[in-house]
């Protein structure tokens, strides 16, 4: 080979001396790859890191605290530290073998495994171990100088093609210690000779993680770019450098080291730091040696099985996981998680494709047991963070499932497009017009049959839903969407679900959901509008979905027959019935009747409300009359609690007036709220401490007052009386020829609405079952006659809110969602 | 850009950037997926004649 020519003439006789230690050479520049991978620009990088490792090794022994990486203008690399520096005196079996003196530098550089002998059990564990040291560098350099400042002078020596082109020759003296290599890779050997500074700075950064308080300084005198890179708490900080730009889950990093020894009598060490994100990926970083294990092996094993029975041992203790069968899987622990092992191992096995991967066994033991130690006591001493870490599992695997299942689902339904079977409940209509066509979501099997009969069936297709009653969590009965439905009522619209929505493939223009206008159907309708807004997003989006307005009321009177949508509406019909002819007397003889009967009865309809709310807190009407402010003639609206005493105030500035009146200069401190994820602590106020009531209904009864004043009436008449010896009835409500005797004016409406219904007959529908074919096509499914409300986007988004309570797991802010918007609830007509 | 609470995870998010509306993300919108499918979501039941709740309800 032309280069070994070049050698020999360049080296001359000096390195000639030693044939095997030649032949080594050879072998390292004749299969570079055997030695450093390949001879690409990872081989090339590699040479750096087979120096550099060499003064990370001087640093973690203690002797070392600065390494120097610099990229000089010609494209030779010099590595530089502040250690002992390599031994430069004579040693004595190499000066016997090649009978000349030659000096352990010389040694180091140019006899292949030669570095691990001159210091055997300095380095017990080093990277070099794994590497090839700085010998195979100088091989495969077409130059190198090594500089020794050691023991007060500055020693050189210098190499061509990896031979010695002379004695090492001490130079100047010099007061400090250390060792400087600088080399340029042979052009002849590798493809580009080229360093790009990007790659060098990232894997030197990683060494100053690995190796903590280790200052690692590089520079390339080609851009000037330069980075000092040096971490104090090593791993940690390697941990927090990864999550950078994440959301971290906890603000720590769990931290472990410690070291065990094996049976063959050495010691495995090892550093795990990790910390969870909402990532959803993994990111294991594990090194042997300071070597970045691409391939993982038996330290990754080893931390994988432990954090995965740990977390679910914990969780399954703790009762987060419900169901011990049913814990998350090493992935789903391992999702979002960051973590760093780095292992020192005597004498590491590789094995793999890239000789990447740990293949010593003792090292999974060992590893496995520590962490399992030390991880578990992290997690009974922070509760709150492995409640998170723990969730964090329930969530991936729920999400596994959920995948899984949708996958299953979208096969099925593939096969359903292929021509299969539509959903056997479906009752589809004939048209395959999609704009004309419409799908009736029906709740009950009965409502189902009705509307199948009545339905259009050119163009109308039903389908019956059944809410399904279950045992929830926390011994709570609740009404789900069963999963057949659910599966039903997507195959049946046809444009699939979540990251799967295809509008085109829609089969409907319509798609309706019909529901009984009680508490239960209301339920079932917000969970299929909730289920639409989150999973058929575009569906809503465009229009397509709607609700129906079945009546509530059918009135007969004779042969007529008509429906009414809502209680309120049948109200209002009833008393603007009874109020016909309709005439109302006083004790005193005043009478009322027309217009004015009609303004009393609209204004005691409003009171009588803001009675019954009055009454619900349970403040009587007749004792809270006897509150009435005279002057004003008003109700107390605020009710302001003084330690054991109570105040009543008509005014806000009333209210505003006391508390100036009777609270302490100096304000106390506010009780500061507790960071409880629960919110639940109620803060507790104080003694003589005041609390203020408003009662906001009585407000409404206030007005009222006012209005009943110009019919001449006050508060006096809501209340019956004791009227003992007088026989004219107080109030009467008289309607031609029949007289309704009223003992207060609160009866008042009840009894003209109840005088309206007379020659009425009122059927209220429990349920959609309860009407027949005919009346649900007239009333719900014929075009031309039914109510129908398009439901938007604005209004879910409003309503996903309460969606989130009603179904949320939090037993209390549902029971209070509910007891509050108990209303609003039944009136969910978004 | 708009900020909406992800149903699932409950972090705001921007509704200009998620491809998965109404959720911040692919993952979450899977995760309420598989809580349909799991039938977890559940309104409270109101018995009726028609449907009276069971005396033992372990028997559900």
């Amino acid at each position: 080979m032309s280069d070994d020519q070049n050698v020999n003439d360049a080296a001359g006789e000096y390195g000639a001396d030693n044939l095997q230690h030649l032949s080594d050479r050879d072998h390292v520049r004749k299969r570079p790859g055997m030695y450093i991978g390949d001879t690409f620009s990872r081989g090339l990088h590699h040479l750096v890191y087979e120096v550099v490792d060499n003064s990370i090794d001087e640093a973690m022994a203690g002797h070392a605290t600065k390494v120097g990486v610099v990229i000089n203008p010609d494209g030779s690399v010099t590595v530089e530290d502040d250690g002992r520096g390599i031994p430069v005196e004579l040693h004595e079996g190499l000066t016997e073998e090649f009978d000349r003196e030659v000096s352990t530098l010389e040694g180091v550089m140019t006899v292949l495994k030669f570095g691990g002998k001159f210091d055997k059990g300095a380095y017990q564990t080093s990277g070099g171990l794994h590497g090839v040291g700085v010998t195979v560098v100088n091989f495969l350099s077409q130059w190198c100088k090594a500089e020794v400042h050691r023991e007060g002078f500055v020693h050189r020596q210098e190499y061509e093609y990896g031979i010695a082109t002379g004695a090492v020759k001490r130079g100047e003296k010099s007061s400090a210690t250390g060792t400087k290599v600088t080399f340029k890779p042979d052009g002849e050997i590798f493809e580009t000779t080229k360093y790009q500074y990007d790659i060098l700075a990232k894997r030197l950064q990683d060494l100053a993680f690995l190796n903590k308080g280790v200052k690692i300084e590089v520079r390339d005198e080609r851009s000037g770019q330069t980075d000092v890179f040096c971490y104090e708490d090593g791993i940690i900080d390697f941990v927090h450098h990864l999550n950078r730009a994440s959301d971290v889950l906890h603000a720590d990093v769990f931290y472990l080291d410690g070291e065990e020894e094996v049976e063959d009598g050495t010691v495995v060490g090892y550093e795990i730091a990790l910390q969870y994100t909402n990532d959803y990926s993994e990111h294991l970083h594990s090194y042997v040696n300071n070597i970045h294990t691409h391939e993982g092996g038996t330290h990754e094993t080893g931390f994988r099985k432990s954090l995965t029975r740990v977390l679910n041992t914990y969780g399954v203790k703790e009762k987060i996981i419900k169901d011990a069968k049913e814990a998350p899987s090493g992935d789903d622990v391992r999702e979002g998680i960051t973590v760093v092992i780095s292992t020192r191992v005597a004498h590491p096995q590789f094995e793999g494709q890239t000789k990447t991967k740990l293949g010593n066994r003792e090292v999974e033991s060992a590893i496995a047991t520590a962490f399992h130690a030390a991880f578990n006591k992290y997690l009974e001493e922070n509760p709150k963070n492995a409640r998170i870490i723990v969730n964090k599992g329930i969530t991936a695997m729920e999400a596994r499932e959920a995948a899984r299942k949708a996958r299953q689902l979208m096969r099925k339904r593939k096969d359903v497009l292929g021509g299969g079977s539509l959903p056997g409940k479906l009752r589809d209509c004939i048209s395959k017009d999609m704009e004309k066509c419409e799908l009736y979501l029906v709740e009950g099997d009965s409502a189902g049959g009705s509307a199948e009969g009545g339905r259009l069936k050119d163009y109308q297709a039903i389908l019956p839903l059944r809410g399904k009653i279950i045992n929830a969590y926390k011994s709570r009965v609740d009404k789900v969407l069963a999963n057949e439905e659910v599966q039903s009522m997507i195959n049946a619209i046809g444009s699939g679900i979540g990251d799967d929505q295809q509008l085109d493939k829609l089969r409907y223009n319509k798609v309706i959901i019909m529901t009984d206008a009680d508490v239960d159907g209301s339920h079932i309708r917000t969970l299929l509008l909730c289920f639409f807004y989150r999973q058929m997003h575009s569906l809503v989006e465009r229009g397509h979905v709607y609700v129906a307005q079945p009546p509530l009321f059918r009135v007969r009177r004779g042969k007529q027959v008509y429906y009414v949508q809502s209680e309120e509406e049948m109200k209002a019909q009833l008393l603007e019935k009874g109020l016909a002819d309709a005439v109302f007397i006083t004790e005193d003889g005043q009478e009322f009747s027309g217009d004015q009967m009609n303004d009393l009865c609209r204004t005691l309809a409003d009171v009588e409300d803001a009675l019954i709310a009055l009454e619900r807190r349970g403040i009587n009407l007749r004792v809270h009359a006897e509150r009435l402010d005279p002057v004003s003639n008003k109700l107390p609206v605020y009710h302001v609690f003084e330690g054991t005493a109570d105040h009543w105030f008509v005014e806000r500035a009333e209210v505003d007036d006391f508390i100036d009146a009777h609270t302490p200069d100096e304000p106390e401190p506010a009780p500061e709220s507790a960071d409880g994820e629960e919110g639940e602590q109620e803060a507790i106020a104080p003694e003589n401490s005041i609390h203020v009531v408003e009662l906001h209904e009585v407000r409404t009864i206030n007005a009222g007052l006012k209005s009943l004043t110009e019919y001449g009436l006050d508060v006096q008449a809501l209340l019956p009386q004791e009227r003992t010896g007088v026989e004219n009835p107080r109030y009467i409500l008289r309607r031609g020829e029949s007289d309704i005797n009223l003992e207060d004016l609160r009866g008042l409406t009840a009894a003209v609405r109840a005088a309206g219904e007379k020659g009425l007959q009122l059927t209220r529908f429990k349920g959609l079952g309860e009407m027949n074919a005919e009346e649900l096509r007239e009333t719900t499914l014929d075009p031309e006659n039914r109510t129908l409300v398009k439901v938007t986007m604005q209004d879910l988004a409003a309503a996903d809110e309460m969606f989130r309570i009603l179904m949320g797991d939090k037993v209390e802010p549902r029971r209070e969602f509910i007891e509050k918007h108990a209303l609003e609830v039944q009136n969910l007509d978004v | 850009m708009a900020m909406l609470a992800c149903p699932t995870c409950m972090k705001k998010f921007d509704t200009t950037v998620t491809e998965a509306m109404p959720f911040c993300s692919s993952r979450c919108r899977q995760v309420d997926l598989g809580r349909w499918f799991n039938e977890e979501y559940g309104l409270p039941f109101e018995p009726t004649e028609e449907e009276p709740l069971l005396e033992d309800s372990s028997e559900l």
